[in-house]
């Protein structure tokens, strides 16, 4: 038994596709709204010229995790032409709330870069922001809440596309294994922060944006010739990259080794993404991920698979399983069907 | 560009030229006490090729080291100039030219020529030497210009021979004379009717001797008397020798003799013939005094020997001990058999149950001619007449139906079938029964994706063929397909051009032969002891997954870097090696 394989039910276990069928679910109920709110947009003389995925479910990017608090989310960016978008961006913003509302949603907001609604009895979430699109395709999001002033609520530069195809393959001319590997390390940073943070509040200061790119900028992939992958290997370069080589994070307070942390959206806007948060939140993920990368040192200097999934597990949580001893068989068993197609000829 | 620019050109770089006729530049030299002028002649292809250079006053020398004896040059304008010796340095072919600086090309090549021979004409033990050593090409001034193909080994110092010309006015082409070696077997005496195709054209031509000379004179010079220096050469030889020459020739009455010589210098092998004639039988001119009688003509020889023609077509005569059993004579497995008897081995057991179909002719290496035929006969009939020291045997077995003893008996088994699963079960059925043969198993992926080879056996410490079998990253679970494959298993891949029962694999004979060239060369290297056994070795087409968009790819593919390099196959998850 292997440790890559508990690695391999991990995955399995955790990582959310489309073709996972909640997710399907809650895709329908996407669909079902977005013609609605197609409708609401017409009428109001802004139709909307386009939509897509943004996020983890991002065509290309696939590092959506089934999240362990039951909820899930889409984000689906809507685009509307620059020339017929109103000038306050706060207008198709109010379109949307009052759609939504009319749909039943509890409680539709108006957040600052997108409005977000729930469907509690589903544990689904929405995520909408709004662009608008001018003649050279470029896109500015809609940014402000009702009360804010006029000087916050404004049509802001913004770069969804660019930072989808970055997150599809940051680091270069990745291979297919490669990008799977990569994909499944970001899954594992992710989960391991829902089971780390026990505070919902600390924990969604963890930006999966934030972790996602942290993971896949400094991702060293481990895998042999024959295609045989070493996540366990992977994820402790990754940290080890992530914590001592990137300088995401910043030393400010020496005697109280108080850290800042600063990850960068690589696409326009090009902010910082925790730039909002004070150094408790970079003290408190730097301290969480040294202990991660020396948990990911002793499995690595484990030579039992049950006692390193066992050490994994307390990071992973318990979808990570603890490897069963396996009694010797005299063969080598095929587990299939007894026959499969060949390919080979001379 | 003329002549006098060079000639101003060699002047500025301080050689002393003296005049001469338009196209030729003559400089004078200084080497050792010897004065020497030089003469080159540019000619049509220059500055894209050397001159030719010649040392003037030729006969002055006498014989000298890489420099021909004395001729008469012609020149364009039609004046000629006497007594002058070509200077041998080489080929312009194996050298590149600044054609656009002659006058630098014509100095690099007049220092080169004169530096092929300045030693010689300073130092005579080495000029003699250095004769000895171009014996052939001295040996050329004197002989006909048709030469006597020798065919066969010397197993003695003295071996008979048999001598054969072609009759006057045969219907085919002219044929060299050629001199067999009594003692060959009934295969490789069959090679020589077979490639000339006009035994009966050919008629017995006096005895034939083949004889291993310890020692050599310097050549012949022209005109020089071949009695006298036969006479000089048997002489030098030791006492002994002579002594098993004179005996020779008491016994052995002719009225011609062909002689054929052998003798190694300085790991050169030198070769050269004589026909000698007597008016009436005679005792053969093989001791100093029995030549009176005999007249002598000087032949070159083409040696088509084990030791000179494998070599020198880049295989090792090393491996003609060697008997390797090729189950599968597909079209990797034909080609396979066309590079191992190429490489040198000296038996291959071929093994097909199967007919030649030209559904593959456009792949396989046999021709339309085979039609029907079965495939380890036709191979072996098409390869006997190329490979005149392989010895060939044709089976039409099955793989899994060779029996015990005769895999012990081969230095080798390949299997080309492209059957995993019959490759599967022989690997372990040689392993159940102790049998240690090494054996490489071989096979290509379609559309040119890849194809590989692996080598395994002995005592199976280094892995075994399951071994290639095992998921990879897996815990030992077994695949029913290898997993080296490029593809993932278990998808369509073959097509069909016609109804159901045409279906085939689609692959070129590039790639057959790649995948072919791969097996025979890790064969080959472990033949000669320079890989060990538990290898595998894969060739990974350059192509781009998203032109074929019905096929899945393994990760191998993906992360492969090793093209063509020999990778251990050892698994210790597998269960019937690591025993």
């Amino acid at each position: 038994m292997s440790i890559q394989k508990q690695f391999n039910k991990f995955h399995d276990a955790i990582k959310l596709t489309r073709e996972n069928a909640r997710y399907k679910e809650a895709r329908e109920k996407d669909d079902s709204i977005k013609a609605e709110i197609k409708a609401a947009f017409k009428d109001a003389g802004y139709p909307i010229v386009e939509d897509f995925i943004q996020g983890s479910m991002a065509d290309g990017v696939n590092t959506g995790i089934v999240s362990i608090y039951g909820d899930r989310d889409i984000d689906r960016a809507l685009v509307i032409e620059a020339e017929k978008a109103p000038t306050d961006p706060l207008a198709p913003q109010k379109t949307l709330r009052d759609t939504l509302k009319k749909r039943g949603f509890a409680n539709p907001k108006i957040k600052k870069p997108c409005v977000t609604a729930d469907y509690v009895s589903n544990d689904l979430h929405f995520d909408y922001p709004i662009y608008r699109r001018d003649l050279a395709g470029s896109l500015e999001l809609a940014v402000g809440k009702e009360f804010s002033t006029d000087a916050e609520k404004i049509w802001d530069a913004s770069d969804p596309k660019g930072l989808i195809s970055h997150l599809k393959n940051p680091t270069g001319n990745l291979k297919p294994p490669e990008k799977e590997q990569m994909r499944r390390i970001s899954r594992y940073l992710k989960r391991w922060r829902d089971v780390q943070y026990q505070s919902e509040n600390e924990r969604k200061k963890v930006y999966s944006i934030g972790l996602t790119l942290m993971a896949k900028d400094s991702f060293s992939k481990q895998i042999s010739e024959d295609g045989v992958a070493n996540d366990l290997l992977a994820l402790r370069e990754t940290l080890y990259d992530i914590i001592h080589y990137k300088s995401y994070f910043t030393l400010t307070d020496h005697q109280k080794q108080k850290y800042d942390i600063k990850v960068l959206l690589p696409a326009s806007p090009w902010r910082d993404i925790f730039g909002n948060h004070g150094p408790s939140v970079g003290t408190l993920l730097r301290s969480k991920l040294v202990k991660l990368l020396n948990k990911c040192d002793e499995a690595l200097a484990e030579q039992d698979v049950v006692k390193q999934s066992e050490i994994l597990q307390k990071q992973f949580g318990q979808d990570f399983p603890i490897a069963e001893k396996t009694e010797c068989a005299n063969k080598n068993i095929y587990i299939g069907s007894g026959i499969v197609a060949d390919h080979g000829g001379a | 560009m003329k002549t006098a620019e060079i000639e101003h050109y060699l002047s500025k770089e301080k050689h002393a030229i003296t005049e001469s006729p338009e196209g030729t530049i003559r400089s004078s030299h200084k080497i050792g006490n010897h004065s020497i002028e030089i003469v080159g002649i540019l000619g049509n292809g220059f500055p894209h090729a050397l001159p030719n250079y010649y040392l003037c006053n030729r006969q002055s020398f006498g014989r000298l080291a890489h420099v021909g004896w004395p001729t008469r040059c012609t020149l364009e304008s039609n004046e000629t100039i006497e007594d002058l010796g070509l200077i041998c340095s080489g080929s312009s072919d194996a050298l590149a030219l600044d054609f656009n600086t002659p006058e630098k090309v014509y100095l690099a090549g007049l220092t080169k020529a004169i530096k092929t021979f300045d030693r010689a004409l300073v130092d005579s033990e080495c000029n003699d030497q250095e004769c000895i050593l171009e014996f052939a090409g001295h040996w050329n001034f004197a002989v006909e210009p048709v030469p006597i193909i020798l065919f066969g080994e010397s197993p003695n110092r003295i071996t008979e021979l048999v001598c054969s010309r072609q009759k006057t006015g045969a219907k085919h082409a002219k044929s060299k004379p050629i001199a067999l070696v009594k003692s060959l077997n009934s295969h490789s005496k069959t090679y020589w009717p077979r490639r000339q195709g006009e035994s009966t054209d050919r008629i017995k031509s006096g005895k034939g001797l083949l004889i291993e000379l310890s020692n050599l004179p310097t050549p012949p010079a022209p005109g020089e008397s071949l009695v006298q220096w036969w006479t000089n050469c048997l002489k030098i030889q030791p006492t002994d020798e002579r002594k098993a020459l004179r005996e020779k020739a008491r016994h052995f009455r002719t009225k011609e003799l062909w002689v054929i010589c052998h003798a190694r210098y300085q790991d050169q092998d030198i070769w050269f013939a004589l026909i000698a004639s007597s008016p009436q039988k005679e005792r053969t001119p093989l001791a100093v005094d029995f030549l009176r009688n005999w007249t002598f003509t000087a032949r070159r020889v083409e040696p088509h020997t084990k030791d000179y023609l494998i070599p020198r077509g880049g295989g090792t005569a090393a491996l003609q001990d060697k008997s390797v059993l090729l189950v599968g004579c597909g079209s990797v497995g034909s080609i396979i058999a066309n590079s191992l008897a190429s490489s040198g081995i000296g038996k291959l057991t071929l093994s097909d149950h199967d007919s030649f179909c030209l559904d593959n002719l456009y792949r396989h290496s046999l021709d339309m001619r085979w039609d029907g035929v079965l495939k380890s006969h036709a191979i072996a009939a098409s390869l006997r007449s190329k490979f005149p020291f392989t010895m060939f045997e044709c089976f039409e077995t099955k793989l899994l139906d060779f029996t015990e003893d005769n895999l012990k008996s081969f230095d080798m088994v390949i299997v080309a079938i492209g059957n995993s699963t019959h490759e599967f079960a022989f690997n372990e059925r040689m392993i159940e029964n102790g049998i240690e043969t090494p054996v490489i198993y071989t096979w290509l992926e379609p559309n040119g994706i890849g194809g590989h080879a692996v080598l395994a056996g002995g005592d199976y410490q280094n892995g075994c063929h399951q071994c290639n079998f095992l998921i990879p990253g897996g815990d030992g679970e077994r695949m029913l397909t290898p997993n080296l494959n490029f593809l993932k298993e278990n998808q369509k891949v073959t097509k069909h051009l016609g109804s159901c029962g045409s279906l085939f694999l689609p692959y070129s004979e590039l790639d057959a032969s790649q995948t072919a060239n791969l097996a025979t060369r890790l064969a080959v290297r472990f033949l000669l002891g320079k890989t060990v056994i538990g290898q595998k070795i894969s060739w990974h087409g350059d192509l781009d997954p998203e032109d074929f968009p019905e096929l899945r790819f393994s990760d191998r593919f993906y992360q492969f870097e090793s093209q063509l390099k020999e990778i251990p196959i050892q698994n210790p998850l597998c269960k019937l090696c690591s025993k």
